[in-house]
């Protein structure tokens, strides 16, 4: 039966509307992906309008590979100009960027690619399979596990720390102070917004992400600007993918197993599972010191993370009927409007649908790959533009990227604000992803703390288990170092 | 007196030619103050669509504010031109939130244009819990007074409110977790961190784990579990509905251009099935009626928040 469904999903996929719909996907989602402000669930709510009409299975196929070709898209600016083009991709910068300054922007972008895909194809193999079993994974995680997971993730700033530890936790603390200026989601009071409403919901994710790298780094290579140089380094010849891909196949697997993981939990996301598979990866790698330097396993730990998470996040989606992420939201959404019930029961009334998205996303991967792989040669002469035209490039395009967030001009500022912020650091030698992680998981800390408390008080944190084994890991994690730096 | 008779015909005409091209003169934004996917954002999608479909001669564009509430949608749109090319699709949920953060004021730049959708106030519970009537629910939280745990999405919305008046009206005492969405809330009740989740009809569709085991509607034929038949009249009658508004100052005729367009669209069978399969009502009150509901929903509001 499971494999009858499934031939039936690979027979849609490969009738000329399922493939047109497929190819369109990929080569759209990397577009979407690649621009820094236009993020996997923006690009899939664009995609919506152009799907009235279309059955629900083709218009399926057509989001949900955008969807898995997004995330992967965001490495390409994110390696090329240190311009994370989706919040996942955050991570990929550190190294990719280093790699591409080092003249090895080809490598970094094939590493991401192959990355990519072999993480999504993980994805999406574990949720074929086990989606039903893992989903209960998910129910378990109330919101001690969820301050828990947040916990652990904050402690992966180990693993961004370089030679300074002090400056990570400065970098973090920033983050985490960053986020409380909101409306108090408990109680509704203002936090450090000075009345001004546009900060009602914090400050803006992405602009600010956008700032901090993009921006900070240009203003940072402003300050030391010499005519002379006019052009990036010039770029080595390929490493042999194959023999990259099979040195570091423990790594991918490892990085996929993380990436799925996380994903399955709704509201963890792909940003958490970069960095949660970044610190993991540095942890056991036999190379540490080159993390942060331009390491390929650093890039191989954040892409196969981020996208396999894509699969797991469609766990709780198709299996209960929970968004695992702001993307699936989307297609929660979508589902409504084209007529269908979102939930477990899609198995039994909308197989053709279930098991179509799930060769849409097995087939989008491999796609990735093919794309992937002929659009870095182009992006790659992007790279031999002259720095006056390409930073003038890249600051326009983080201030349209910003603003289009949400047609706001507040954001652009933002942006702005940021990218004096990410100029600082980058001179003070703290490193932005650390802000990013305080960014990124200081609401999840915050507010499943004070659920917990509310729900079980101080002693819910010590009687669960998933909740005290994070909090022990987290711990190892952050006091092994210590010790192995002194031994 | 012919040649008059015509001249004011052709100037009747022009003047009825000209006040039709007042609007629309661009594409028409909705604004919508949840992210992609949440219920007011498809319901305006839907909307949108059969509208389009109706030959309505400009692009509508659906314009995602999210956050705070609404406050932030709202602060975009009493900022732009009152010439009705914005629209702000708003819930209850809006006015309990805005009323909460003490903007109220801010109701007053705004025109209410109607209200389309109503969705009944339900109480829900996990199947697999042994709470599957609201009297069960009710000697539960007088068991353990102040602990039991009732989920929804943000503080401060329709549905805390209601909940709320739920503990009123049956003389409990709860506690009431936020969660960033309703979604959220939902997977803590499936995997049983809480006991309670207030939401709609829909929230249950396609999820068979879940039951609703009160509905503040008065129809006790349709719903015989609402609070009515279990003595509740305090609760007869509890909604979150959906709806437009425009920036106070849009010209009659566009009101009423915009007010027909959008009669034409809820009148379509497409939105009667998207009504009908999403389990809501379906529903067109416009002008002064809609004006005073939002009026006494802020006085309520208040009282609770």
């Amino acid at each position: 039966m499971f494999f009858t469904n499934l031939l039936t999903g690979f027979e849609l996929l490969f009738t000329p509307l399922g493939m047109g719909m497929l190819i369109l996907g990929v080569v759209l989602g990397i577009f979407i992906g690649a621009v820094p402000g236009m993020s996997p669930s923006m690009g899939v709510a664009l995609l919506i309008p152009i799907s009235f009409g279309m059955d629900p299975t083709f218009a399926f196929i057509l989001f949900v590979s955008a969807y898995q070709a997004a995330n992967y898209g965001g490495s390409i600016t994110a390696i090329a100009v240190n311009a994370p083009g989706t919040p996942s991709s955050v991570v990929t910068a550190i190294d990719g960027y280093e790699l591409t300054k080092q003249g090895r922007a080809r490598e970094a972008l094939n590493t991401a690619v192959i990355s990519s895909a072999f993480g999504g194809i993980v994805g999406v193999i574990l949720l074929i399979v086990f989606s039903a079993s893992i989903a209960k994974i998910a129910l378990k995680f109330g919101p001690a596990e969820y301050f828990a997971l947040a916990f652990f993730g904050l402690s992966t700033v180990v693993a961004f720390a370089g030679s300074n530890a002090l400056k990570a936790i400065v970098g973090v603390l920033l983050g985490l102070l960053v986020n409380s200026i909101r409306l108090d989601s408990f109680t509704g009071d203002e936090r450090f917004t000075f009345g001004i409403i546009e900060l009602y919901d914090g400050i803006s994710f992405l602009p600010a992400m956008i700032g901090l790298f993009a921006l900070g780094e240009i203003f940072y290579q402003l300050e030391s600007y010499n005519s002379e140089k006019t052009k990036f380094l010039s770029l080595n010849k390929t490493k042999s993918l194959i023999s990259n891909f099979f040195n570091s196949k423990l790594t991918l697997v490892k990085s996929s197993l993380i990436g799925t993981f996380v994903g399955v939990i709704p509201g963890a996301g792909a940003t958490v599972a970069s960095f949660i598979s970044y610190g993991e990866v540095k942890r056991c790698s036999k190379q540490k010191d080159k993390f942060g330097k331009g390491s390929l396993e650093g890039i191989m730990a954040s892409e196969a993370a981020n996208s396999s998470s894509v699969g797991g996040a469609l766990v709780p989606l198709l299996a209960l009927g929970i968004p695992g992420s702001a993307t699936d939201a989307v297609l929660l959404g979508a589902l409504t409007l084209h007529g269908l019930v979102p939930g477990p029961e899609l198995f039994q009334t909308n197989v053709s649908l279930v098991y179509g998205i799930f060769a849409a996303v097995l087939f989008a991967n491999i796609l990735i790959i093919f794309f992937g792989l002929l659009g870095n040669s182009l992006w790659l002469q992007v790279l031999k533009i002259p720095k006056s035209i390409i930073y003038t490039l890249i600051i326009t395009l983080c201030f349209i990227g910003s603003y289009t967030v949400q047609n706001s001009l507040f954001d652009a500022w933002v942006c702005f604000a940021f990218g004096i912020l990410g100029w600082f650091l980058k001179k003070y030698k703290i490193p932005s992803a650390t802000v990013v992680l305080g960014l990124v998981l200081g609401q999840m800390l915050e507010t499943n703390f004070r659920r917990s408390l509310i729900i079980s008080g101080y002693s819910g944190f010590l009687t669960k288990p998933i909740c005290l084994i994070f909090l022990i890991l987290s711990l190892f994690s952050l006091i092994i170092p210590v010790f192995s730096k002194k031994t | 007196m012919k040649k008059i008779f015509l001249f004011l015909l052709f100037s009747f005409n022009l003047f009825v030619i000209n006040s039709q091209a007042d609007f629309p003169t661009k594409p028409v934004k909705i604004v919508v103050y949840t992210a992609p996917g949440g219920l007011i954002d498809v319901s305006s999608r839907k909307l949108a669509k059969i509208i389009k479909e109706q030959d309505f001669p400009k692009p509508i564009i659906i314009e995602n504010k999210k956050g705070a509430g609404g406050l932030i949608a709202l602060n975009h749109v009493i900022k732009q031109k009152s010439d009705g090319h914005t629209i702000f699709a708003l819930t209850s949920s809006v006015i309990s939130k805005v009323v909460g953060a003490g903007k109220e004021s801010l109701f007053s730049e705004l025109k209410f244009l109607g209200r389309i959708v109503k969705d009944y106030e339900c109480v829900i519970t996990n199947k697999k819990s042994n709470l599957d009537t609201i009297e069960k629910v009710i000697d539960q939280a007088k068991e353990k007074p102040g602990k039991q745990i009732w989920l929804g999405p943000a503080a401060g919305g329709t549905d805390h409110i209601f909940a709320k008046k739920v503990w009123n009206a049956t003389n409990i005492q709860a506690k009431w977790v936020p969660y960033k969405s309703g979604g959220e809330a939902i997977a803590a009740l499936l995997g049983n961190h809480g006991d309670v989740y207030v939401g709609n009809q829909q929230d249950v569709i396609g999820r068979p784990d879940l039951q609703v085991i009160a509905i503040a509607s008065p129809d006790s034929v349709k719903y015989p579990n609402n609070f009515l038949n279990a003595g509740f009249t305090d609760l007869k009658s509890e909604v979150l509905w959906r709806g437009f508004a425009v920036k106070k100052g849009t010209s009659e005729e566009t009101l009423k251009y915009l007010e027909k367009t959008i009669k034409l669209a809820i009148e379509s069978e497409e939105w009667k099935k998207f009504i009908s399969q999403g389990q809501m009502e379906g529903i067109f009150e416009t002008g002064e009626s809609f004006e005073n509901a939002v009026k006494a929903q802020i006085e309520t509001d208040k009282k609770y928040l």
